[in-house]
């Protein structure tokens, strides 16, 4: 029963580690997946080798994944809903299915850039004068604003394939922060 | 480049051919016959003949201390083969945060107090593992792999690159041969000054903190190599 349970469990998050959307996410099921492939290894008498997959698989190699990820191209996205009280896991469950999902998708599939999302109800000014972000989405009522700069190739993409990926939003206003200048952004 | 003669070409492949006949010969009518199976002689009086309570330990450092030297060559190599493909098309320059002596801006505080924390516990453990490989499970390997971790969570915490790699090769390589020449004076020469428990116990922990060491260095070695002088 306890084997069964150790196989399944094995496979299980092999097909998480493969099948995972984001890179880190499949990191972090590497290392449950070598933390069960050790207890298989104490099920089967041997010790040793379970100290040596516990030491390697779940301890080196995560950190050394971990580190390459960091190396990655990121690609650093800033939600902005400023109608939110207090942004907590059910107002970013509501967007997940309709923005954030096919925004991380694409980026992924087309682009090969590793998302990296921010979520704050923060007046927007206030945010583009401290933090450095390549990509703005800004709600307000029923409106949505895009903000990214022209030069940027990906922001490009975004914006000509907008119907993959934001869905189920018909209001969108596109905004070129570099052609905006500073005058009518403080405006 | 030089073409190679045909004729010669042919004669390197008649050489192969029958050198791979050869030894198949020998290999299918190789039969040595043995009194009882091998499993019975490796665990039958291990701790008597090597001094070691855990059958594993008795086996990597004593009846196949040989496999051990060349899995030891291996690693060697390997960090060499690193060190070689990390300096290809690359200028003899190391990256380095000079501006910044403490980069601490990328980092959670979180990741840093915590590893903190945990970084005496875990060279307490990766030492225990490597000091009591003859008696636990554990050895050499396992001990020098977890030391590691330990380091390589330093750059998490701190990344910049201010260890002195060459020193560290250096190191790994002495380490290869006093790795290479302790079994080739106890095991094959039988050099002891007395044989007893107590000196096979010596031995047992001398091979296990050398072989941990080495592993330590080399792993460090390749992952520092990798973060500073590839990429970006």
């Amino acid at each position: 029963m306890f084997q069964i349970f150790l196989m399944v469990g094995l496979l299980v998050f092999a097909c998480f580690a493969v099948f995972s959307e984001n890179i880190k996410r499949s990191v972090i099921y590497l290392g449950i997946f070598s933390l069960i492939m050790t207890l298989t290894y104490l099920h089967y008498n041997a010790p040793d080798v379970a100290l040596a997959e516990a030491a390697i698989g779940v301890g080196i190699s995560t950190i050394m994944y971990l580190v390459a990820t960091k190396k990655f191209s990121i690609y650093d996205i800033c939600y902005v809903n400023e109608d939110v009280e207090v942004f907590n896991d059910e107002s970013i469950n509501e967007i997940m299915s309709n923005v954030v999902r096919p925004l991380e998708k694409f980026l992924e599939r087309t682009e090969g850039f590793e998302p990296q999302l921010a979520y704050t109800n923060h007046p927007i000014e206030k945010i583009m004068q401290e933090d450095n972000h390549d990509f703005y989405v800004h709600r307000k009522g029923n409106l949505t604003y895009l903000y990214g700069n022209k030069s940027d190739r990906v922001f490009q993409d975004i914006v000509a394939n907008m119907d993959k990926v934001i869905k189920d939003i018909k209001d969108i206003r596109v905004i070129y922060m570099d052609e905006v200048g500073r005058s009518e952004r403080d405006e | 480049m030089k073409e190679t003669n045909r004729s010669i070409n042919i004669i390197r492949v008649i050489f192969m051919v029958v050198s791979v006949f050869i030894v198949l010969f020998f290999f299918l009518n190789y039969s040595e016959k043995m009194s009882r199976p091998l499993m019975d002689y490796f665990t039958a009086g291990f701790l008597a003949e090597t001094g070691a309570q855990n059958a594993v330990a008795a086996i990597y450092l004593d009846y196949r201390v040989f496999d051990t030297l060349l899995e030891a060559l291996m690693l060697l190599v390997s960090v060499m083969e690193v060190i070689n493909v990390s300096w290809a098309h690359k200028e003899a320059k190391q990256y380095s945060l000079e501006e910044e002596l403490f980069n601490r801006k990328d980092n959670s505080e979180i990741v840093i107090r915590m590893v903190g924390a945990i970084y005496p516990f875990v060279l307490l453990i990766g030492l225990y593992t490597i000091f009591n490989g003859h008696i636990s499970p554990g050895g050499g390997f396992q001990g020098g792999v977890i030391l590691a971790t330990a380091l390589i969570s330093r750059y998490l915490v701190y990344p910049n690159s201010d260890l002195d790699l060459e020193k560290l090769e250096n190191f790994e390589k002495l380490l290869f041969l006093a790795i290479v020449a302790i079994p080739v004076l106890y095991i094959f020469m039988q050099v002891e000054p007395f044989y007893s428990l107590i000196s096979r116990q010596f031995y047992m922990i001398l091979m296990n903190s050398l072989i941990g060491l080495k592993v330590f260095s080399g792993l460090s070695i390749i992952f520092y190599r990798f973060v500073f002088y590839e990429g970006r």
